[in-house]
């Protein structure tokens, strides 16, 4: 029982200490924008390689959710006879949350985990220490341009993988489930999408928000070689999905006291 | 090309150890155990969160649509059991014991060990795959089922704070057949298998020191988080023309 | 060229090429090795003698040439075949490959539990004793995470000669250890060829621990055989750039054309060692 509670309270303590340097990282970052004042260069480099390259994941996810809600959506057709509910279901889900956070937990894994092993290397390799001895804060010169491409390229590729959720729901009805495409259409137009739309993409910038905090930090505490690298990416991911649903949860539920 | 040949060498490898029955049970229960224990508390947490999400959008979704909440529960039950639940606990597997196995087998691999074992006559396949790919599906299964139940009831918290349905109300059976069932345990036992698969063969495939395990670690989420999902909507679209 | 060993070859290569990437890396190596030999491997850093090692124990397959171990081609095992063969292997890795989940005795045992069949009981023995050569005994239980660089390069020896095997390789055995404890592991070494008939094949860049010990020399120079012969002709019948390489290696100097600064490490006071070393060889103008 001893040793139990012991476990237990280490890793409670643990995981607040987590918390509490989580959001020094994300205040430092906050800091750290303003004044806009970094490497134009680099910054493009960022979006470029965070963004574009990673397009074609999020396209062929948004693909797939929005076969797999359309299918899913049919049982539920079937036993109450809504068919409104094929366009209507998947489209709504699609936009406020399954796009948004699924998109969100793909880029945490192709990019989170990336910035935190790039990091992780630069901490092991002492370049990170040779920056702080060049008077460069590493906060401003690594982690603030990573800030703004995750946020920037994620609120995007959300808008590009939305639209990709909603022809792929398309194209599920009209080949997997030979239902017209434009009964989809019809149900998707009868409810209104853009409320759902705009919650998405707030969703988007939080989870970016998340991401880019959270490779960060756990980048840039990395001790202990090659396994330690390891082990920060998987703490890393760990918590980015931990924080994604807490974070999509605060603003469903404040979305909906508004 | 390289990930494809590794994951048909691990896959005939532990079918054949399947055949022949060459696991060892003690082993298989402790990698069991080890994997449910260290992801049951971040797959709870999850899960719960997902339910609450999940029944805030649905009853959105409803009121839209057909303006009642009478079904919430029952849609709610169903759509966890076989879609939300299996899908959200294959993909946290991937992020939770995806990313270590790779890390653990790619820091091996960096670091010569792996070769050690082979000039040993050790198959490291053997010796550190087949244990966690069978125990993975076990440990899956499992976690689906606390994951879903877990998130089944958070979302009850929230039809009964947030839109006054009463839990009798909610917790009905009406939609859950046995084909949802069977579909959520096929999910989840396909997820718990390819997740191990996929991230140990990123993880022999590391190359160049601690940037290899950077590199092989981040390869094993995207792609395993990936395969997750496109085995779900395979299955579901097998389901969905079965019945 | 034949060293001093007897009855046929346990190693023999042919033709050996192979690329990394499309770059080569070893450019058609060949060479002989016998039972009961030491042969030093030496040349700087990059020159290929870490990956001409691992062709040799199977664990690279190069891109082209012919290798026999103990009479047989290799190419050509199945598999069953091939795992005998690496039971007759041992390999100290360069950076030691010590599995970071087991502790110091369950390292060492490795070989002999998993490649042997043996059962712990029957390995003790056999354990122990290789870790008392290495002066290691009593950090059985111990983590490798809680060794130093030195003890973990001991384990990783210990483990290759608790098995016995008949080829023996060891990549860079002494580097970043202390002078007293590289000399010994230097002696370890030569006595494990002289008692157990085993070839011991050592690459390293400690030139003056090495010579002594070594009655025959191979000298990797940009994935090729520059020179292989007994030590003593090394300094008279050597192509120039392994003399140079070699007296500046042993004199200690910073030669520019060596890109290869570990090779200073871990030695005691190099001008004495130079000397006594190239007095047993032969001498140099």
């Amino acid at each position: 029982m001893k040793p139990l509670l012991a476990g237990f309270g280490r890793e409670l303590l643990d995981s607040l200490a987590r918390v509490g340097s989580l959001n020094v990282m994300f205040y430092r970052t906050l800091r750290a924008l303003f004044p806009p004042r970094y490497d134009r260069e680099e910054l493009f480099r960022q979006l470029h390689r965070i963004g574009v390259r990673s397009l074609p994941i999020v396209v062929l996810t948004a693909l797939l959710v929005g076969v797999i809600m359309v299918l899913q959506s049919m049982t539920y057709v079937r036993k109450t006879g809504a068919t409104g509910f094929v366009g209507a279901g998947a489209g709504l889900a699609v936009l406020s949350e399954l796009g948004p956070s699924l998109i969100g937990l793909m880029f945490s894994g192709r990019v989170g985990a990336n910035a935190a092993a790039e990091l992780g290397n630069m901490v092991i390799s002492e370049q990170v220490e040779a920056l702080r001895a060049l008077a460069i804060d590493p906060i401003r010169f690594l982690v603030a341009p990573r800030f703004i491409a995750i946020v920037t390229s994620l609120v995007l590729l959300t808008v590009v993988g939305d639209l990709c959720g909603l022809v792929g729901g398309a194209m599920a009805c009209h080949w997997l489930l030979d239902i017209d495409w434009r009964t989809y259409l019809a149900g998707l137009m009868e409810v209104d999408l853009l409320d759902d739309f705009v919650v998405g993409l707030c969703k988007a910038a939080a989870f970016g928000g998340v991401i880019s905090t959270v490779s960060s930090n756990y980048g840039l505490t990395v001790t202990g070689g090659a396994q330690g690298v390891g082990r920060a990416v998987n703490g890393c991911v760990v918590t980015t999905a931990l924080g994604i649903f807490i974070a999509d949860y605060v603003i469903t539920w404040v979305w909906f006291q508004i | 090309m390289a990930l494809l040949i590794t994951i048909g060498q691990m896959l005939s490898l532990s079918l054949w150890a399947l055949v022949r029955m060459r696991l060892g049970g003690r082993e298989m229960l402790r990698q069991v155990y080890e994997t449910g224990n260290r992801s049951l508390l971040f797959v709870g947490i999850t899960m719960a969160f997902i339910g609450m999400i999940g029944v805030y959008e649905l009853a959105s979704t409803m009121e839209a649509v057909l303006p009642e909440y009478s079904t919430l529960g029952a849609a709610t039950l169903q759509g966890l059991t076989r879609e939300m639940g299996p899908i959200m606990a294959g993909l946290l597997l991937a992020t939770r014991v995806g990313t270590g196995m790779a890390a653990e087998i790619g820091s091996m691999q960096v670091s010569d060990q792996v070769d050690a074992m082979k000039l040993s006559s050790v198959d490291p396949v053997e010796l550190l795959v087949l244990p966690r790919l069978f125990a993975t599906s076990v440990a899956s299964l499992g976690l689906a089922a606390v994951g879903t139940t877990i998130a089944f009831f958070s979302g009850m918290c929230v039809a009964w704070l947030g839109f006054s349905i009463l839990p009798d109300t909610f917790m009905s059976l009406r939609f859950v057949v046995t084909a949802d069932l069977v579909m959520g345990i096929c999910k989840a036992l396909v997820f718990g298998f390819t997740v191990p698969l996929v991230s140990c063969a990123c993880g022999f495939l590391a190359t160049g020191g601690s940037e290899g395990v950077g590199r092989a670690t981040t390869r094993a989420v995207v792609l395993s988080s990936f395969i997750v999902i496109v085995e779900d909507a395979l299955i579901t679209y097998i389901g969905e023309v079965l019945s | 060229m034949r060293g001093e060993g007897i009855g046929e070859p346990v190693v023999s290569v042919r033709g050996l090429v192979h690329r990394i990437g499309g770059r080569p890396i070893l450019k058609d190596v060949s060479l002989d090795l016998y039972p009961g030999e030491v042969v030093g491997l030496i040349g700087p850093g990059g020159s290929g003698k870490t990956q001409l090692i691992r062709c040799l124990v199977t664990l690279t397959w190069p891109a082209r040439g012919d290798l026999k171990l103990f009479g047989r081609p290799v190419g050509l095992l199945r598999r069953r075949r091939l795992r005998e063969c690496r039971t007759r292997i041992g390999l100290q890795f360069q950076n030691f490959a010590l599995f970071d989940y087991l502790d110091v005795w369950n390292n060492v045992a490795f070989p002999l539990l998993h490649a042997r069949g043996m059962r712990p009981d029957e390995a003790d023995l056999l354990v122990r004793s290789a870790l008392e050569r290495v002066g290691l005994s009593g950090s059985e239980a111990k983590l490798p995470s809680e060794l130093s660089g030195g003890m973990r390069r001991r384990v990783a020896i210990a483990r290759v000669m608790a098995a016995a095997p008949e080829i023996a390789v060891f990549d860079d055995p002494v580097a970043g250890l202390d002078p007293v404890n590289s000399a010994k592991i230097m002696a370890l070494l030569r006595d494990y060829a002289s008692t157990s008939g085993s070839l011991v094949l050592v690459a390293t860049h400690d030139l003056d621990r090495l010579l002594p010990i070594t009655s025959r020399v191979v000298a990797v120079f940009g994935g090729r055989v520059a020179y292989d012969g007994p030590t003593s002709a090394l300094m008279t019948g050597a192509p120039d750039e392994v003399r140079r390489f070699v007296a500046a290696a042993l004199s200690g100097e910073a030669d520019p054309d060596l890109d290869d600064p570990p090779a200073r490490s871990g030695r005691s006071s190099p001008g004495d060692a130079a000397a006594a070393v190239l007095g047993k060889s032969g001498g140099v103008s």
